[in-house]
């Protein structure tokens, strides 16, 4: 449950929302991202009010305009690695070619193009996350959400993948991470923002510890 | 209470709707099963109970009177194999009148009803005491609307005597048109010349089979003047008779309950199959925890079979429900108290069947959980799904929702198998169903009468020429064409066939020929398609006996009637110089006014002519019933198969619904979600359709072949294939699509609604 919540985020920020447990970090994402509605209170991403869009139009807004990624990644394991990321792209009606070299391209980036035709039950926590992340990325989303991306993954992985996502925001990617882990944001972050049971206690600019890590 | 009735009875109640479907489904498969079988063994009892409460006799024969006396025909009593008699009576076909309404019956001349044979139950009034007085049998009085007190004509005689109705009975002869007068009566009601027959009714020593009976009567041939046995029936023949159309309708009722218990089977083993795939993780743990392998299929078991039993107290009294009206309507024609539909064995056979059905349906997927290794289950969680049809369906350019749909029919192949078959069992029933209506409705077209317009025959004396030349007089008559109607015996052949013979132009009639033509020349016939019981062949000459006499015939050709053999009046007098025709065929000028034609031939000849118009024909007596009976059962598995549908979309939605979640979180509209779980349904509708339809068409052919056995008819299916026309079958095919989909609306909007952020959130 959030409470009276006023922020506002910049394009190609990389902004950290942390707090405990039940403090409403997902919730802020899922805000972000219409997968939820305010009660009260207005949210605009990118010029669009979502409190004004129908479910569909919501939908919509997010094949296009968003992209996230889950802490249990949330793939679809029924589809290979390169189909759970094309399936993103087919949504919004993509041609099939131009999807298809994005998609590869991605997988490419990220370093698991040698397994796009693999299933997700065969891959590592690590690479599952990278199959999520080229997923979010496949639409170019304006807004790149990140709800504990590292949760699942050990703390080397971990590392792997906060700095994939680094490397995507000092290209002009926007990113909101939701996370607990203080040592994430104090070494990856560029903006903190505490909450509290709902409340904002706290929104600040987090120097980054160090800059070894980036790639 | 066991810890297997624990968690079985908890697993109910959670799956509330799931146990609702199987408890609709099993319902509707009980009740068509127990009306099935309350029907099997109700409907022959009544006859059965007629026969021995009345003490019927075996044969009922008639002798003819100009070729044997009474006291020779009363001699056969004391033959050695004939144990009980009753008779000889005088019969003889009598007009009558009432009112305007003219009918004719055949009238017997008998002073008492009987008492320990051959006893005619007076249901309403009493029998015969005098002169002046007649009973009718009750079904005529119903149809003539015929009350007791009523005065009616007799107009075999020229004084036209009036009768009054004193009673209504039965006996154990189901033909209609029937009456008992005082034996001193009889003859004073028909002229000196006309045609009469003694009458006898027999018990033999041994009369079991057609056989039997064949002997029997060949003893009393043996034992009166050559000839003389103008026709005989038999228990069996009035049995069959009796149980004709419940015959029918038991052969539908018997093949839609197995049809339905089969889907019943089909949709409980999909839903267990589907609860055990979506309950990994809660086997393992009851494994952990010391269930049996035994013990956690009795848990899947019992919670199928608590809705078995819940189906079945609601479908048994309800299919005892359901089959009263038939029953009643079988009583009745016997005048016997209407038999109780509840029929205990038959019921718990009923339940145990269905109960069986479904356990055994629910026990094959169970034993797979049975088997399941605790530790892998509970890692796992929940069954891998397949992964087919995407890719190639993708390169067909085929948009992504409806892509993964189509996927997702054979996700689970073994679910999606099992939902087309049941899809599967919906359409080959419709197929049948149109098909039945279809050949329905072309029999009625092929043997629709020959083109006459009127029939009449001449009572009392009358002469045939003097028929002939009143109906000649009439300026609409075109064609006048006499018939006769008798057996023709066939050696070494225990049963005689039925024969119509033909004087005049009969082939300007234009009966419909399904092989060769028309006769043309004395010694010709034309066999009947319907009932060819020694499969004699179009070519083919047969030797037969005419009136006692040998005749040689020659096959010509074959129609769609209703006899066996038509010969030509030149074939017939050759055996019976004498004989005349008593019934005529006319033809009338195009544009005549039937109504009027027949008012001016009954002015012309009020007493002795009954003239009436030839009644469209109506078809076989149990259309209406069988069509309804098709409509109403093809509804039910209509919705068994729709509730299939429903419950295997349920499953997969529920099963899918983390997915479905990921999907609306990557952009899905609630529209496209919907999109995708509805063509999931189309694809298995398509699948179940196709299969559906070379199902169906084989049953039709079954069912249209065992009944045709059961009606006698040497008629198979293979007349009627064309009946099944491919627009009919598309359109069929296309339902099943329909009721796939109609199915797969609740789940898709369960499914278009899903929250994602409840789903995911709790993962």
């Amino acid at each position: 449950m959030l409470d009276q919540l006023n922020l506002e985020v910049a394009q190609g920020e990389f902004v950290a929302v942390m707090g405990p447990s039940g403090s409403g970090k997902s919730t802020v994402l899922n805000l972000v991202a219409g997968l939820d509605r305010p009660t009260t209170g207005i949210i605009t991403v990118d010029g669009s009010a979502l409190s004004e869009l129908s479910e569909a139009d919501l939908a919509r807004f997010r094949r296009s305009r968003i992209g996230f990624v889950f802490q249990f990644f949330h793939l679809l394991n029924n589809l290979s690695v390169l189909d759970n990321v094309l399936i993103a792209a087919q949504l919004t009606g993509a041609q099939e070619a131009p999807s298809r070299a994005r998609a590869l391209g991605l997988l490419d980036e990220l370093g698991i193009v040698t397994k796009a035709r693999e299933y997700p039950a065969k891959l590592s926590g690590g690479e599952r996350q990278r199959v999520a992340i080229a997923r979010a990325l496949v639409n170019r989303p304006a807004v790149l959400l990140a709800d504990e991306p590292t949760g699942a993954l050990d703390s080397h992985t971990g590392e792997q993948v906060m700095e994939l996502l680094v490397a995507l925001n000092q290209s002009g990617q926007t990113i909101l991470l939701a996370t607990h882990d203080l040592e994430l944001v104090r070494r990856y972050s560029r903006r903190l923002i505490n909450l509290r049971d709902g409340k904002l206690t706290g929104d600040s600019q987090a120097p980054r510890q160090e800059e070894a890590g980036t790639p | 209470m066991t810890p297997v009735l624990t968690k079985a009875l908890a697993d109910v109640r959670r799956h509330r709707l799931q146990t609702l479907v199987v408890f609709i489904i099993a319902a509707l498969g009980i009740t068509v099963g127990a009306m099935g079988g309350t029907l099997l063994v109700q409907t022959s009892s009544p006859y059965d109970r007629a026969f021995a409460d009345l003490a019927g006799p075996q044969i009922v024969a008639n002798f003819d009177s100009q070729k044997v006396t009474q006291s020779q025909v009363a001699a056969t009593a004391s033959l050695p194999g004939v144990t009980e008699s009753a008779g000889p009576w005088i019969v003889a076909a009598v007009p009558f009148e009432k009112g305007n309404a003219k009918f004719a019956l055949r009238l017997l001349g008998r002073d008492n009803p009987g008492g320990n044979f051959d006893r005619v139950e007076v249901v309403r009034g009493r029998w015969v005491q005098r002169a002046g007085e007649i009973v009718v049998t009750r079904s005529f009085a119903i149809s003539n609307k015929i009350s007791l007190g009523d005065p009616i004509s007799a107009l075999g005689t020229p004084d036209k005597p009036l009768l009054n109705v004193v009673g209504e009975a039965v006996d154990v002869d189901p033909s209609s048109n029937r009456g008992w007068v005082s034996s001193d009566q009889v003859s004073s009601l028909i002229l000196t010349d006309a045609p009469r027959d003694f009458q006898m009714a027999y018990r033999f020593r041994s009369a079991a089979t057609r056989a039997d009976i064949r002997r029997d009567v060949n003893a009393l041939e043996a034992a009166t003047p050559a000839g003389s046995v103008a026709g005989y029936a038999s228990y069996l023949d009035f049995r069959d008779s009796y149980n004709f159309n419940n015959s029918l309708i038991l052969t539908f009722l018997l093949a839609f309950a197995v049809l339905a218990l089969g889907a019943v089977a089909v949709i409980v083993a999909n839903v267990v199959t589907g609860s055990v795939l979506a309950s990994y993780r809660e086997i393992g743990i009851l494994k952990a925890i010391g269930f049996t392998p035994r013990q956690v299929v009795m848990v899947f078991v019992i919670q199928m079979l608590v809705p078995g039993l819940a189906a079945g107290v609601v479908g048994v009294p309800l299919g005892a429900i359901a089959s009263k009206p038939l029953l009643d309507q079988a009583a009745d024609a016997m005048s016997l108290p209407p038999p109780t539909p509840l029929a205990p064995v038959v019921d718990l056979l009923a339940l145990a069947l269905g109960l069986g059905v479904i356990a055994a349906a629910t026990a094959f997927p169970a034993w797979r959980a049975g088997r399941m290794n605790a530790v892998a289950a509970i890692t796992t969680g929940t069954a891998p799904a397949g992964r087919y049809a995407k890719r190639r369906l993708r390169w067909w350019g085929v948009p992504g929702q409806l892509m993964l749909g189509a996927g997702d029919a054979f996700a689970r192949p073994v679910r999606g198998g099992l939902t087309a078959v049941a899809i599967l069992v919906g359409v080959a029933t419709l197929v049948f169903a149109s098909g039945l209506y279809s050949a329905i409705l072309k029999f009625n077209d092929v043997f629709a009468p020959p083109n006459f317009q009127v029939t009449v025959s001449r009572f009392g004396g009358y002469s045939d020429a003097a028929t002939i030349d009143l109906l000649q007089r009439q300026s609409q008559t075109n064609l006048v064409v006499g018939d006769h109607q008798l057996q023709v015996a066939v050696p070494g052949q225990p049963d005689p066939v039925s024969s119509t013979v033909l004087r005049g132009s009969s082939q300007q009639l234009g009966f419909q020929l399904a092989e060769g033509r028309w006769l043309a020349a004395p010694g010709e016939a034309v066999l009947g398609v319907v009932f060819n019981p020694y499969h004699w062949r179009v070519g083919q000459a047969i030797d037969v006996q005419v009136a006692g006499k040998p005749v040689q015939l020659r096959l010509v050709g074959a129609c769609y009637c209703f006899w066996t053999l038509t010969m030509d009046w030149s074939t017939y007098a050759a055996a019976v110089p004498n004989a005349l025709p008593t019934d005529y065929w006319v033809q009338l000028r195009p544009g005549t006014n039937v109504d009027a034609y027949v008012s001016q031939v009954s002015a012309g000849q009020p007493d002795f002519l009954f003239a009436q118009p030839v009644s469209a024909v109506s078809g076989l007596d149990i259309e209406g019933i069988l069509d309804a009976l098709v409509a109403a059962l093809a509804v039910i598995l209509g919705a068994i198969a729709g509730l299939g549908v429903f419950n295997a979309l349920l499953l997969t939605t529920r099963e899918r619904v983390r997915d479905i979640a990921i999907l609306k979180a990557l952009g899905m509209t609630p529209g496209q979600v919907s999109a995708m779980v509805m063509t999931s349904a189309a694809v298995l509708g398509v699948v179940g359709a196709l299969l559906g339809i070379p199902a169906g068409i084989g049953l039709y052919r079954y069912l249209v072949d065992a009944m045709a056995r059961l009606a006698g008819f040497t008629l198979s299916s293979g007349t009627f294939t064309s009946a099944l026309n491919p627009a009919q079958l598309i359109l069929v095919a296309l339902a099943g699509v329909l009721v796939a989909i109609l199915g797969a609306i609740l789940p898709a909007q369960w499914a278009a609604r899903t929250s994602v952020v409840n789903v995911l959130n709790l993962e």
